[in-house]
Order: C-alpha cells, then structure tokens, then sequence
C-alpha cells in the first residue's frame, strides 16, 4: 500500500513536469496529403528549419491520403483534436467552411500579411468563403490540366493541335490504329476513379456546361449536356479497350501508343525519363510533347480544368503560430516545397515563377509548353465555382463518381446520353 | 462451521469468476455489443461528419432507410450480393469437398499437400488480392497471355473491369481462397465415417461413384448443410476481397462495399448504417428460414 | 481383382494425382509469381510473353519498399499490433475460459450461449458505431484502439476453445493442488496453463494471425501513415502514384512470408483453431 503511494506521486509528479515543459512549446500539428515518403522528409526538412527559427514552436508533420481528410477530419473534430494547418484540395473548402472547420479571418490575415497583390488573382478568387466573404484558405500550388500531344506526329500527318472538340476527334480518328497498338487518345472511361470527371469537366464547361447556375440551382439536364455526353463517349471509341484512367493514360503515351492524353502538368517528370520505374520508350518524347491545355468548344467557349490546393487554418488552432508556419511555407520555404514535383506544383504566387521555372524538368520541353504549364493558374474554371461564389454541392458529386457512373453507362449502351443527362439531374437533386 | 465455510468457498469462486470474465466481458460489449445497438440508432438519424460526436444529430425514422432502397446502386448492390454469396458459397464448398476426397486416404506427404492446400487461406487478403490483380493485367498478365496465345481471345480482356467477368473472377478468388475451410471441415467429418459403412457397401457391389452417393455424401449432409450456412453468413459480409480486387467497379459493387462508400467516401454515416442493416435483416431472414430447414437434416 | 478392376484402379490413382497436383498448381502459382516478380527488373517484370524465370534476379524491390517506401515502419507496427493483441487475447481468454469451464458464477449458462453470438455481427456491420464511439473516445487513429478491436473479435472464440481444453484436464490433478494448499489462482498457472500448451499455442498463433492478416478496421481507423500496418502500406504502395508491380510485389513477400513460415513451422496448432474460429472466414 505504501509503495503503491509513492509510486502515484512520483507518477504524478512525473506528469505535471512534462505538462510544464510541454506548455513551452507551441504545437502546430500539420496535415500535408504530399504524403509520399520523399516529400515527407522535404516537409520536415523545413520543419526543422522552421523550428530553428522559431525556438518556441513545435511542428508536427503528419502525412495523409487525400481521400481520407474529410473523414480524417471528423473524427480529429469528434475527439476535440483538430489539426492546426491542413493542406488539401480545392473541393474540400467550401464544404470546410460551411461546417465552420477553418478559420477565414486567419487565412485572410496570413495572405494580406504576405501582400495579397503578391497572389495571382485567378487562385484567390477560388479560395473566397462562402461564409464570410474573405478568403477561406491560402492558396499554395496548383496545376492546369491539358491534352499532353505528340507534336511530331501531328507534325507529320500535318494536323493542327488539339484545342478544339473538332480537332480533337480529328486527331483521334486518323491515330487510331489498333492492329499496331496504336490508340488516338486516351481520355477517362472508369466509373470509379475520379479521373473520368476530371477529363469531362473541361469538356463540358467548353461547351457552357456548368452543372450549377450562378444561385446553385442544378442545371445537369441541358441540350448542352447531352451533347457533351454524346461527343465523349464517341471520342471514348478511339481509346485503349477497358476502363482508363490516369495509369493508362501515362503508360501507353510514354511507350508511344498513344497520339494524345489528358494528364496534369505532374507527368512532366515520367515523359522527360526522369523516373526511373518509366521507362519511355519514345526517343526525346519531351521534345516532341505539345500541351493543349484550353479546349474550344463547338459554340466557341474556352475552358480549362485545373486544381487549386490550398492550406487551411482550422478553427480552435494555435492561430499565430499556424499563420506562422503558412507563411514560412509560402515563402522562405516556397521554392522547395514546389520543387517536390515542379511540374505538378505551379506557383500561386507571382515572385517565385522565375525560380521555379530554373528546375532541370522545365529545360527539357518547349518552352511553349513550359509558359502554358506556368500560365495556368488563372485559367482554371470548375464546376460549382462561378464569379466568386461557391456551390459545396459540387464534392458531393464528385464523392458519388456522378459523371464516372453515367460515362460508363453510356458507353455500355445502356442508356443514351439523353438518359444520362437525365439521370445526373435527378441524382445530383438526390444529393441535396 | 462447515457449511458457511462452504458458502463462502463458493461465493470466492463466483467472484473469482467475474473477475476472470469481466475484462473480456467489457471489451466484447463495448466493441462489440452496445455497437451493434448504436447502429441501429445511427440508422433512424442523420449522422454526417458534421455531427459525429454530438448526440444531437436529427432523428429521421425510416428516411435513411427509403433514400437506400431508393438509391440507383441499391438494387444491383442486392443482386450481386446475392449472386456472389451463394455462388462463391457453392463452389468454395464443391472444391473443399473434392480436395477433402483427395486427401482423405493416406499418402506420402500427405502432410505437406495439405499444409499447402491451406495456403490461400491463411495468407494475407491484401497480398493475394494483389497478385490476381497482375496475374489478370490485360496487358502483361499470364492470364492475357494463356488466352490469347491459345487464341481463346482475340483481344485481351480487362476482366477485373468488365461485368459479367468481374463477377466470375470475384466467385473464383472465393472459392479459391476460401475452400480450405470448407476441406478442413469435411475431412474431419469424413475420417469419422466408420469404415463399416464402406464395407457394407462393397458387399452390395457397389463402385466408387455408387458409394459417394450413398454412404458419404449422406453422412456429410450435416456438415455440408452447417458449411453452406456459415460461408454463405460470412461472404454476405464481406468486404475485403472486393474491395481490393475490383473496388466495386463492373457490377460487383455489394452491399459491403456499398456501405463502406455511404460511410467513408460520401460521410453519410446514416445512409451506411441503414445498408448495413439492409444487409444483416436480408441474411437473418436467410438463415432463420435456412436453420429451420435445417434442423431437418 | 479381375482386370478391368485394376485398370479402374490405377485410372482412379492417376486420376487422383493429377487432380491433386491440378490443385497444388492452381494454389501455388500465385505465390510463385509473387515471388519472382518481385526480383523481375523493370523490362522482364512487363515483358510479353511473361518470363517464367527470371535471367537476372534484382533485390532492390525489397530495398525500395523497406526503406524508401516506409516498409520498415509499416512492418513494425503490424508487428505491435499482432504480437500485442495475441498476447492480451491469452491472458484475457485463459482466464476467461477457465471461469467457463471450471467455475461456477450465475449467469454462466447465459454466457456460454451467447459468447458466440457476437459473430452476428460482422465488421461492415460495426464500423460505423465503432468509428463514431472511437473517435469520441479519441481512440481513432491509434494502433492500442485498433488491438481493442481486434480483442474484441478473436476473445469469444478464444474463450470457447480453450475452454473446451480446458475441461479435458483431468479435474482430479486440479484438486490435488487445490488440497496441497494452492489457491485457485495458482492451480491455474501452475497446474492447467501448462497442460494447455498445445491450445494456448494454438489460439496465441491464430489470434497473431489475423491481426497481421487484418485490413478492413485498419483502413477505416488509420489515418497517420506512420501508424500503418502492411495490409494498409501495401494498398497505399499500390494506388500512389509512382508505383510499380515489383514494389507491390516484393511488398505482398514481406506481408505473406512470415505467416507461411509460421503457419509451417505450427501447422498442427493452428489447423484446430482455423476449424473452430474462421472468424476471417
């Protein structure tokens, strides 16, 4: 019994002496879905020297999928433990905000801090809360996605570059060449992977097709649609057999079977041979990859699909030292963590394009395409974020792989695309 | 004296026992019991990430469980469950009956064909639902090659997402991974078959086939019945394989999966929990039909 | 035996033969191209038509996924986790069991019954509850909370095996320690627990077993990819972006090999438990 006396207060002495030394720092727990394990050690590289220069705080760096931040985050909230800063995509802040997650008066002070001015306009713009008003997250990196081409064959069957839907289906027809393994693109057919969306939008908003109106009203039903859906599923018909996706779009482009694909400016790397798993095939296939990343639609609309993503300051954090660590991301530390994958990571903020653009994989293209892959972040449109407002709606189609669904369905046949359009409208209303 | 030192012993020994069993109790309970009920009463209200940890979530009545049967996936979600647990039931247990046939007689390394017959069991899901993923690559995989070097196929199929071959792969990687529960069951059965039997049955003349008929297979009748009930419980449930093997793509979506895609990937945690129920009121109906056919074997 | 009886006879051999090695092929083949893709260099691994065996074997898959892809935690962590749980679910079972078996307390008949019962409720059905009452409790995430679950599902049948063995002691040995002045707590760990080797191997190894084997609680609890135990890590190493089927496979090695090893080396123990349990059945 005595013993066990003593042990108690020794445990507890124990304990409050760590509370205390504990109480020095301030914690900053960071979710950063760049969880791949060489980011990771870049992140804590800057951590550590972030921490050299900020004795008082600690930060925390935390990989996770990005798939997993919604549910990830509920669970942290239900247990009283969010996260101080979380870096995710564009589609998770609007609904973040709705459910009073982040912390817009942080967000906004750390970007005037920095010089809102030192931001592109097109990234702020897509950041605005819906709540406040005021910026909702911080914008960090983004990407503008296109049709990644081999121009040398264009070149040789004299065909002008993809950057329209006639030229498109054009370029498709006259590559396509089963028998030699040859394919005219590759564009999303897989009703599970987000992917398929991914490729439809610009499609779709080419030819005026915004899924939602300006009052966030569902407009899926639209001749419009219809006609998008139609010429998909047709251009779907000069593609590899199977459900596509990203793997197969980078794979049969860089053993040269394919004339064309849609990717993000993330496979800069594996077309330049500088990954060592992909082996390409192609001699010098960098220097003869165009990029097309605007499409015209048929009524002449141009648009262009992209992603933003974002660091959130969440509600109930350390907020200065938060706003701290965002800053430092954004700033002494910016060229590093955009170096992580300089092809998928273009700035959003205008001072740091030119260093950026120093990285070995931009030398490697034409520098045409280098200026589009840069020029990208104030193209981006996206459905459900239309002159400054936001329609949280748009991640609960994307949860349900709306568009994936009906792509499949069409191109099985069983339904039209008359259906399909349809079957969005009354599935989107489903979701309310 | 003695008797109320006998009472005593035997209270210390009640107790003694609760202590013995508590522990296990409250963690069964806790993790097992009181969230069976919590499901039911995350089913009647709408639970989403907002509200996760606040009991003050709406109640709904039957409204999660309308918006399921409703829902464009629910109905292909119940065929294919249904499709796929009887059929991976059936053939899982047609293989473990073959394979305990073939083990049943004595053999040099008799020990260690069956050790390996119990492979695909015991190892990891993730790993062998990953190496049938590249076995049926249609680009690389042997699968591709055997067909189309034997000119089985003029094109390579993408099995894992195609309907109608997905469904077969998946009942196939049932059988394949599941049927050694099944063999052990029935060997044990079968090494209890008196050998009078069988000779009773060679004095009436009767052959190989004859005697399957008519002693074994009457003999198994009670484990093969309690077998089909067990495998079939059990892959109604299941998730893993699935999952991994085709994420639910190409008409194999069941219900499982479909609950895990409410929960997880829309965070509608109502909608979830009301397929689950679906899921278990649909497999209870079963059974309790089953056992009371059952109990007539 | 005439002679059309013998041909039967040696038909039937043959027949039976080839079936079994029909079997083995059709098991094996899997596991043999794991293997050996896993030590294929990049041009062999999608060479068409597919190399049988490899003219150079390559190591650096294994290095690769131990060390530049986290395997090494991963490998960790799942080895907490299995080698945890099997050892609390003994200590909790043993006892358990023998309350069960030994013992008299009201509300036993009730227990027995219902110990079982708990397999009504497959996993799907309980993660969501779980989900929510862990992360209330601040348990998501956290590799102790996930060897609760764990606890939760293999205690039962744990209970009812070794409970059954327990009850084939022979109750006079027990009471010879019981007259010797030992408690009853002493009778167990120095009289039954040591004649219960073979069961307790046999639930100590199942139990590890399908903790290390077990992906759907972890999926759903795990998010901190330092936390991850293999099924995780090898369906992450899957689906991240810059993967390839050598990693994958040398991956799928790392998982599978040492429980093939130890089932191997402790067939006869673990052959009683996959009967009794087949709770991942």
């Amino acid at each position: 019994m005595k013993k066990s006396i003593i042990l108690l207060l020794i445990l507890m002495m124990v304990f409050t002496i760590s509370i205390f030394s504990f109480a020095q720092k301030t914690v900053v727990e960071f979710w950063t879905t760049d969880n791949e394990k060489s980011r990771v050690d870049v992140q804590e590289e800057l951590a550590q020297k972030f921490m050299q220069l900020n004795p008082e705080i600690e930060v925390k760096v935390i990989p996770v999928d990005e798939p997993d931040i919604p549910t990830k985050l509920a669970t942290a909230k239900a247990a009283g433990r969010l996260p101080d800063v979380g870096r995710f995509g564009l589609e998770y802040v609007a609904g973040f905000a709705l459910d009073e997650l982040l912390d817009a008066k942080a967000a906004t002070t750390a970007i005037a801090d920095m010089g809102y001015t030192s931001f592109f306009k097109g990234a702020l713009d897509l950041v605005l809360s819906p709540v406040d008003g005021t910026w909702a997250a911080v914008p960090i990196d983004g990407w503008v996605q296109g049709i990644w081409y081999r121009k040398d064959l264009f070149e040789e069957k004299g065909l002008d570059a993809p950057t329209s839907w006639d030229k498109i289906m054009g370029a498709a027809k006259a590559f396509y060449e089963p028998s030699k393994a040859m394919y005219g693109i590759v564009i999303g057919t897989d009703p599970g992977q987000v992917y398929t969306q991914q490729v439809f939008e610009p499609f779709a908003l080419s030819n005026g097709v915004t899924a939602f109106d300006k009052d966030g009203n569902i407009v899926m039903n639209t001749p419009q649609m219809v006609e998008t859906l139609d010429y998909y599923t047709k251009l779907a018909a000069y593609g590899p057999p199977g459900a596509t996706y990203w793997r197969e779009a980078r794979q049969y482009y860089i053993v040269g079977q394919a004339a064309m694909m849609f990717y993000s400016p993330y496979i800069m790397d594996d077309i330049a041979g500088l990954v060592e798993d992909y082996k390409v095939t192609v001699t010098d296939l960098a220097k003869n990859t165009g990029f097309a990343p605007i499409i015209e639609g048929p009524s002449g609309i141009k648009a262009s699909y992209g992603q933003l993503v974002t660091l959130g300051i969440f509600k109930g954090a350390n907020t200065d030292a938060a706003i701290k660590w965002v800053q430092y991301l954004l700033g002494p530390g910016y060229v590093d963590i955009l170096y992580m994958s300089p092809g998928g990571k273009v700035p959003v903020r205008k001072g740091v394009v030119s260093e950026w653009l120093k990285h070995k994989v931009f030398s490697l293209y034409d520098p045409k395409v280098v200026a589009d892959v840069a020029g990208g972040m104030d193209l981006i449109q996206r459905w459900g974020f239309m002159d400054g407002k936001i329609v949280p709606l748009v991640s609960d189609v994307y949860g349900r792989k709306l568009i994936p669904i009906v792509v499949e369905k069409i191109l099985t046949g069983d339904i039209s695309p008359e259906q399909g359009a349809a079957w969005l409208q009354e599935q989107t209303e489903a979701l309310q | 004296m003695p008797k109320d030192k006998l009472l005593t012993l035997k209270q210390r020994e009640a107790r003694l026992a609760y202590w013995f069993v508590i522990p296990t109790f409250i963690i069964v309970f806790g993790l097992v019991i009181y969230p069976a009920l919590f499901n039911i009463w995350i089913s009647f209200h709408e639970v989403t990430l907002g509200n996760l940890g606040e009991s003050g979530a709406p109640f709904v009545g039957l409204n999660n469980y309308i918006r399921v049967a409703k829902d464009f996936l629910f109905r292909d979600a119940l065929r294919a469950t249904i499709i796929y647990s009887f059929s991976g039931s059936i053939f899982s247990i047609a293989l473990g009956l073959s394979a305990s046939l073939l083990l049943n007689r004595k053999f040099k390394g008799r020990g260690l064909v069956r050790a390996i017959f119990l492979f695909s069991y015991i190892a990891p899901v993730v790993s062998v639902a990953f190496i049938w993923k590249w076995l049926l690559n249609p680009v690389n995989g042997v699968v591709s090659w055997a067909m189309m070097s034997s000119n089985i196929w003029s094109k390579p199929i993408a099995m894992l997402s195609q309907r109608g071959w997905a469904m077969l792969i998946v009942i196939l990687f049932q059988g394949w991974r599941y049927f050694p529960f099944a063999m052990l069951m029935i060997l044990a059965q079968l090494q209890a078959i008196p050998d009078e039997l069988y000779e009773a049955a060679d004095i009436d003349g009767a052959g190989v086939i004859k005697k399957f008929f008519y002693v074994t297979l009457p003999e198994l009748r009670y484990v093969l019945g309690t077998l089909f009930l067990l495998r079939l419980m059990w892959t109604f449930n299941k998730f893993d394989d699935i999952y991994l093997l085709t994420s639910g793509s190409a008409g194999t979506k069941v219900l499982p999966v479909l609950t895990y895609e409410f929960s997880f990937g829309m965070n509608h945690f109502g909608l979830g929990s009301a397929t689950s129920m679906f899921l278990f009121m649909i497999l209870g109906v079963f059974m309790i039909f089953y056992i009371k056919y059952a109990l007539d074997w | 035996m005439n002679k059309i009886a013998k041909n039967q006879h040696i038909f039937g051999k043959i027949g039976i033969i080839a079936s079994i090695f029909m079997f083995l092929l059709v098991i094996l083949f899997p596991f043999y191209w794991m293997f050996i893709s896993s030590m294929k260099g990049f041009s062999e691994l999608f060479a068409y038509p597919p190399k049988f065996w490899p003219e150079t074997f390559h190591f650096k898959a294994y290095w690769r996924v131990l060390f530049e892809e986290g395997f090494i935690l991963y490998l960790r962590n799942s080895f907490y986790v299995a080698f945890l749980t099997s050892i609390l679910n003994l200590m909790l079972a043993c006892f358990g069991a023998y309350a069960i078996a030994r013992l008299r307390f009201k509300g036993k008949a009730l227990l027995m019954r219902s110990i079982l019962l708990v397999y009504m409720f497959p996993g799907i059905l309980l993660i969501i509850p779980l989900f929510a009452l862990l992360a209330n409790l601040g348990f998501v995430d956290n590799l102790n909370g996930l060897i609760l679950t764990y606890l939760a599902q293999t205690l039962p049948v744990s209970m009812y095996m070794l409970a059954a063995y327990f009850r084939t002691v022979p109750a006079e040995i027990e009471e010879a320690g019981l007259v010797d002045g030992c408690n009853r707590f002493e009778v167990i760990t120095r009289i039954t627990l040591p004649l219960s080797v073979p069961a307790m191997a046999s639930v100590g190894i199942y139990t590890f077993m399908i903790a290390w084997n077990e992906f759907l609680y972890a999926l759903v609890f795990l998010y901190d990819s330092n936390k991850f135990t293999m099924p995780l890590g090898l369906v992450r190493l899957y689906s991240s972006y810059h993967t390839s089927w050598d990693l994958v496979m040398a991956a799928s090695v790392i998982i599978t090999l040492p429980i093939i090893v130890l089932f191997l080396s402790f067939e006869k123990y673990l052959e009683k438990g996959l009967v009794a349990g087949g709770v991942k059945g």
